[in-house]
């Protein structure tokens, strides 16, 4: 596999794709940006039948750490991002900034039903463990036992609900 | 179905991704897990242009759905008219490649 840990190796622009964006400018060592276009031609298309992706070209500037990405997002300087910087505890200082920087915040539907799940391990290697995880009474008390509300209070700033592990209301 | 460059992608780039790549030991350390059944890689086999043929060792009731997600990605990673420049089945010459580009392997 060391020919894949080589950055070299991974910056070959020229290697055609099936995927939606061509790697223009590479994730290598030094790279000051990730530059990607449309794959002009990508198989898939919308439900009017338009070839997707819409946008022709997409560049990414590399931030050494998550705070210096923050800096970016708060003073304006990027058009569109989700991962890292949108957690809860960012929130409020992104929606301080917002009229400031000249963006809006948009809200997602997350695609998972949960943000946490507990499964105890039924095949526990104590016989006497086994059975009492195996009992679906003992789940249900432990269930009923978890103060949801407590927890979405404390770790996630009041904006949550309690939910079992299901599909989301929006799931066909 | 084509790849980026306008190249036709079809059953020659699935046997050649698969085959000659994902179950290639130089490459990958062992073949990628969605492509192996019962402890064995399942085989590709070309019937025409634009159809192949998957054996697998036992029943494999998720294979469609595997293919729909991004780790079903190998039998469609590597276009054979581009990669195959630099597979030594293909390019007795791929040493010089490598020594032309100051890699190690």
């Amino acid at each position: 596999m060391r020919r894949y840990r080589n950055s070299r190796a991974l910056g070959y622009p020229d290697r055609p794709v099936g995927d939606p964006w061509v790697n223009k400018e590479p994730y290598t060592d030094g790279a000051q940006r990730v530059v990607a276009e449309r794959n002009p031609f990508f198989w898939q298309v919308d439900q009017e039948g338009k070839q997707l992706p819409y946008i022709d070209r997409v560049n990414f500037s590399i931030s050494q750490d998550v705070e210096s990405l923050m800096i970016d997002a708060v003073s304006g300087r990027l058009d569109m991002q989700d991962r890292h910087i949108t957690t809860l505890q960012n929130k409020p200082t992104l929606a301080k900034n917002a009229k400031a920087g000249a963006y809006r915040l948009i809200e997602l539907v997350s695609s998972g039903a949960q943000q946490v799940q507990i499964y105890l391990n039924i095949t526990h290697k104590d016989p006497r463990m086994r059975e009492m995880f195996a009992n679906k009474e003992f789940r249900q008390v432990l269930s009923l036992g978890i103060n949801r509300g407590e927890i979405i209070e404390l770790v996630y700033l009041g904006q949550s609900e309690p939910y079992q592990t299901g599909p989301r209301p929006v799931h066909p | 179905m084509k790849w980026s460059d306008g190249h036709d992608l079809g059953a020659d780039d699935i046997v050649f991704a698969v085959e000659d790549c994902a179950k290639n030991s130089e490459p990958y350390k062992s073949t990628p897990s969605p492509l192996v059944i019962s402890n064995q890689p399942g085989t590709v086999t070309k019937i025409d242009d634009a159809t192949v043929k998957f054996t697998v060792a036992a029943p494999y009731a998720m294979f469609l759905e595997m293919l729909a997600t991004p780790l079903g990605q190998h039998p469609t990673l590597f276009a054979k008219h581009y990669c195959s420049q630099f597979h030594p089945k293909y390019n007795l010459k791929v040493a010089d490649l490598v020594m032309a580009a100051n890699l190690s392997d």
